[in-house]
């Protein structure tokens, strides 16, 4: 790409930015307090500054794994999958379970522990003293889980404070992009989040278990049928992650090939007929609907999901979003699977403007031939290396003078919609983003249960 | 899958017991629903009771990987002490990348790391670098040319274990001898594609890619900065993200969705007439929520062109789905190790694998998370990580490192708790003369096993051994014939002056009858008939327990075992408090007798029952 082209662009996108700040800020007035408050957090306060020099560290807790880094590098430093132990402490492939009730928390404090003294001493190569911790948060992660990896940071590794950010707002700022509709194909669950001009509408996200675990289940049955033993995790898992493809239409005999794949289970060899093998569980994972046309809600495939999440946007929000779809999270590196989910998310929104039993929402516009053509994925980094990108430049922008004065708002605008976490804002019906501290968290009790909590009104937290 | 080796035994650290609230404590253990009947030991009159997290692996430990803070005279294992690096060095050259310039031993220590980026610090610079399939040291091979005489500083690599060589095609590394191995690999990894050719144009690296974001958001925020100078500060609005609509709304997805599956499984079931939940159907029900105010919407829309974002490469793609398709064994792609060891980029096909850094370690002092006392800090004085093989060699809780280090201070658990070695018995008449731990125990047989224990201190100690006379889970029968008995003093140093060592003792035997005694033959001098003694020696007893395995087929045979520790120490007398800390000679003056009592739980895994 010319750099020339590149400045062009990009001062046209500030000149956009420029012009919503203009917009929006002459709305509302500014009060002491805002100002107050936002400098109370010690990340961005003045006065703390020259103490915390030290990048923060950036966490992505997966179900499956972790990665970790330091703020400012390209990619994590190191990425660990979840995985029973040499010693038998831990037992099991996955961190937590979808469903949070049949998780034993003291477990994953255990597990996470663990692990993270691995990422500190092994790893990063460092003591958690005087650094501050930001960690990637898929919006349907659960509350008690937030607050457990507070308390093991917190209680454990000296971390002085903890942040939480939007995995999806990450992926995107990854991206280039200030607005992009996430798809993020987890090992429990897919989830798909609009970002409009950096805000996530949380309102429309929406989840599927069409994901990870549900592949690896239908690839365990498939591999079963060669072998008498059952493969083990890893057998199956390296099967997806090396042998397997997705053809991008549905035509079986032309785009496969019938040459024999050999694989490896419990020691034995097996020979795989054709290609198609490889292929067609991606499709009954993510894309195939069930049979009559009745999955059940929390399993959609994936394409419905996107097509779902749509529609349920404004005519313009959507619009700008069908050429910004990002596909991010371990399954979509398996090659042709995000051209496939592509061509699907076409076809299913030609098809659903058609739906006969409901009544259309109150603005649905038909999507048209128009809408399918320019529906287009676009790359993205991935969520850590957002968060990367994006701690720190404002961390770099805050050390170099920025930010002093009025400087602030600016960046706290960016920081209230990209993070997550929470603190007293000044106005009831909104709350800033905050870094949650060490001491509060530890010693007051209600504010440690409260403040990772969407939902509870700030004056809880 | 994990095969424990038998017998096994762990020693428990009660910092494991449950950290969450007070008010959601663990609900009971489901395979334990009554708690055994404390060990009714006659001797002993304190009731014990077993912590619950005796069952938990991470609460149990190897006697090697516990220190013990000789402030609060409590173990401390790897969770309860607070560590902190103070060297960081390559496992491969010993290189010290950063070591602690602090002085005193208790003062806070920090590492100065230099440079921003994360890899600065976490890889050796210098030459070291292993072979991509199996993690090996990579060997430096000198290239020769066609004419026999070495090229003028090629070096190429290979892997002594798997005889992986960098000069395999389509790659065909070879390296100048002149400048870090590490920068040119590094270098390399700029250019993924084994086969540069074929793209070139359209593909830019990931790190070409951060880098171009990076002075994207930069500029993004310098514009910020003034624009908000401009407009001369007004507070932001509230965003919709957190406006109370927003928060809730979220619940209400969660909501929705666990109400829609109800009603899908109802429906599936029992009501037929429910409307059916189908994509379609959600599209509508759902369709209402979220947006943005269209005005302000249209305006964005219309400027949301092109900007920063690259759209994916669909024809690469696509050749990558008919790569994978064509090949015929998973041998052709890395396996997710292989992916993941990679600092640098995500290699899709084993061609595209590059010679991988060398992960630095780092040295460690532990500090007792209570007091905060240091409990191991390695001697870092030296430029060099030292490679004397002291007698911390056998530290198994160090770096993992094969370099045996020093230590400036060490309180490591084995000087300080007895260790313990279970050896099986197969002399009694009951038993059958094979090893039981292969071939399984078989139910109501007696076993007869010797435990041996070892005193680390200088002064004798009355070991109290306690447990419950039935496993907790199935009830196997434990008796420990011994429960009070006393082992000597660990006086001597067996490393050294091996031949002197019966004179010593006789001399030792001389000097200090009477705090001292040595057992070896004075069997049945104290404490009356030591009945299931069966061996002792000058810091060792071995006393004799058996097992009685309960008829529960295939469980494991796990010994719950109470250790007290009680001993007479000697402790200088505190002057500190008088000011002064001078004066007196060594003549006992300076010195305290203070009774002391350590103890701990230990897990004895005996073996398994016979299926
Ligand atoms: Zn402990
Ligand atoms: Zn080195
Ligand atoms: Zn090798
Ligand atoms: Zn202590």
């Amino acid at each position: 790409m010319a750099t020339s082209e590149r400045g062009r662009e990009t001062s046209e996108h500030l000149r956009d930015i420029a012009g919503l700040r203009r917009q929006l800020s002459s709305s509302s007035p500014s009060t002491p307090g805002a100002t107050a408050s936002f400098a109370s957090s010690p990340l961005l306060s003045p006065s703390t500054r020259q103490q915390h020099t030290d990048p923060p560290l950036i966490l992505d807790i997966g179900a499956r794994g972790i990665r970790a880094g330091i703020a400012g590098a390209e990619r994590p430093i190191c990425e660990i999958p979840i995985a029973p132990d040499r010693n038998g402490r831990i037992q099991n492939h996955v961190l937590w379970d979808l469903d949070m009730r049949n998780t034993k928390m003291e477990d994953v404090h255990d597990i996470l522990q663990a692990i993270l003294r691995d990422v500190y001493y092994k790893y990063l190569l460092l003591d958690g003293k005087s650094r501050k911790v930001v960690i990637l948060e898929n919006p349907m992660m659960s509350v008690q889980l937030k607050k457990l990896i507070a308390f093991v940071l917190f209680n454990y590794f000296q971390s002085i404070s903890v942040t939480y950010m939007l995995s999806p707002v990450c992926s995107m700022l990854a991206a280039g992009a200030r607005t992009a509709l996430v798809v993020d194909i987890g090992w429990h669950e897919t989830t798909v989040t609009p970002i409009y001009d950096y805000k996530p509408i949380l309102s429309a996200v929406q989840s599927t278990t069409r994901a990870g675990k549900r592949l690896h289940d239908i690839v365990s049955g498939i591999l079963n049928e060669f072998t008498s033993v059952p493969p083990s995790f890893d057998e199956v898992e390296q099967f997806i992650g090396r042998a397997m493809y997705c053809s991008n239409i549905d035509t079986t005999t032309s785009s496969s090939s019938q040459q024999a794949f050999a694989v490896t289970l419990s020691g034995n060899t097996y020979y795989i007929p054709s290609s198609e093998t490889r292929c067609s569980p991606l499709v009954q994972c993510f894309v195939r609907r069930a049979e009559d046309n009745m999955d059940d809600i929390e399993c959609f495939p994936i394409p419905d999901l996107v097509a779902s999440c749509l529609s349920r946007l404004g005519i313009d929000t959507r619009a700008s979003m069908l050429s910004r779809i990002v596909f991010v999270g371990g399954c979509s590196n398996i090659p042709g699977l995000k051209l496939r989910l592509l061509e699907e998310v076409r076809n299913c929104l030609v098809s659903s403007s058609s739906g006969k039993d409901v009544e259309p929402p109150k603005n649905f516009r038909p999507w048209t031939i128009t809408d399918r053509s320019r529906i287009k994925a676009i790359t993205s980094l991935g969520a850590w290396s957002g968060a990367s990108l994006y701690v720190s430049r404002e961390r770099e922008y805050l050390l170099s003078g920025g930010a002093g004065g009025t400087g602030s708002l600016a960046i706290r605008r960016i920081r209230a919609e990209t993070a997550s976490g929470t603190s007293h804002g000044t106005s009831s019906s909104f709350r800033i983003l905050g870094e949650v501290e060490r001491d509060k968290f530890l010693l007051d009790k209600v504010y440690a249960d409260n403040i990772f909590d969407w939902t509870v009104p700030a004056k809880y937290a | 899958m994990t095969s424990t080796q038998y017998p096994s035994l762990r020693i428990h650290c009660p910092c494991a017991e449950p950290v969450t609230d007070d008010d959601d404590q663990e609900e009971p253990e489901p395979d334990s629903p009554s708690k055994p009947a404390p060990p009714p030991t006659p001797e002993t009159t304190t009731k014990l009771e077993l912590p619950p997290s005796l069952d938990n692996p991470f609460a149990l430990h190897t006697l090697n990987s516990l220190y013990f803070c000789d402030v609060c005279m409590v173990l401390r294992c790897e969770r309860c002490v607070v560590e902190e690096v103070v060297q960081i060095y390559c496992p491969a050259c010993l290189h010290v990348y950063s070591a602690d310039t602090a002085g005193g031993a208790n003062e806070a220590s920090k590492v100065t790391r230099k440079g921003v980026r994360g890899d600065d610090v976490t890889f050796c610079s210098r030459n070291c670098l292993q072979c991509p399939l199996c993690f090996t040291n990579l060997i430096m091979l000198s290239q020769s040319t066609s004419d026999g005489s070495e090229a003028s500083g090629t070096v190429y690599l290979q892997c002594p274990h798997c005889s992986w060589d960098s000069r395999y095609q389509p790659r065909n590394l070879t390296f100048s001898k002149h400048s870090s191995l590490y920068q040119q690999v590094r270098k390399l990894s700029g250019n993924t594609k084994a086969d540069e050719a074929s793209d070139t144009t359209t593909t830019t690296t990931a790190t070409s890619r951060f880098a171009a974001l990076s002075s994207f958001y930069q500029q993004l925020y310098e514009s910020l900065d003034a624009e908000e100078e401009e407009s001369n500060a007004h507070s932001a609005p509230p965003s919709p993200l957190f406006s109370k609509r927003a928060n809730r709304s979220l619940e209400t997805i969660r909501f929705m969705k666990s109400h829609y599956s109800k009603q899908g499984g109802a429906a599936a079931s029992s009501s037929p007439s429910l409307p059916a939940v189908t994509p379609a159907s959600v599209l509508g029900t759902l369709g209402r929520a979220g947006g943005v105010s269209s005005q302000k919407a249209r305006e964005y829309g219309e400027k949301e062109k092109e900007r920063y974002v690259e759209y994916i490469d669909e024809e690469a793609e696509e050749e990558e789905a008919l790569r994978v398709r064509d090949v015929t064994t998973l041998d052709f792609t890395p396996t997710l190790s292989q992916r993941l060891a990679n600092p640098f980029f995500r290699p899709a096909r084993t061609s595209d694998l590059l010679p991988l850094p060398t992960r630095l370690r780092a040295r460690r002092a532990k500090r007792c998370r209570a007091c905060r006392h240091i409990l191991v800090r390695p001697d870092v004085s030296s430029r060099k990580v030292s490679s004397s093989s002291s007698s911390a060699s056998s530290m198994a809780t160090g770096a993992a490192s094969t370099v045996a280090t020093a230590f400036r201070i060490n309180l490591l658990s084995k000087n300080y708790l007895p260790s313990l070695r279970i050896t099986y018995l197969p002399s009694t008449s009951h038993a059958p003369a094979s090893s039981p731990y292969q071939a399984g125990f078989i139910p109501h047989v007696t076993y007869t096993f010797v435990l041996t224990l070892f005193n680390p201190l200088y002064e004798p100690v009355k070991i109290t051994l306690a447990s419950p006379p039935r496993t907790p889970r199935h009830s196997h029968l434990v008796t420990f014939l011994t429960p009070l008995f006393e082992i000597g003093p660990n006086i001597e140093d067996d490393w050294d002056l091996q031949a002197l060592a019966s004179l010593r003792r006789k001399f030792s035997e001389l000097k200090r009858t009477g705090t001292a005694n040595i057992p070896l033959s004075q069997e049945s001098g104290r404490g009356g008939p030591n009945l299931g003694i069966i061996d002792r020696g000058r810091n060792w007893t071995s006393v004799i327990f058996e097992v009685v395995p309960a008829d529960a087929r295939g469980s494991e045979i796990v010994v719950p075992l109470f250790v007290s520790v009680a001993y007479e120490a000697e402790v200088e007398k505190d002057f500190t408090a008088r000011g002064d800390g001078i004066g007196g000679t060594r003549d006992g003056g300076l010195f305290d007798k203070e009774q002391r009592e350590l103890a701990f739980w230990s897990v004895l895994r005996i073996g398994k029952v016979i299926q």
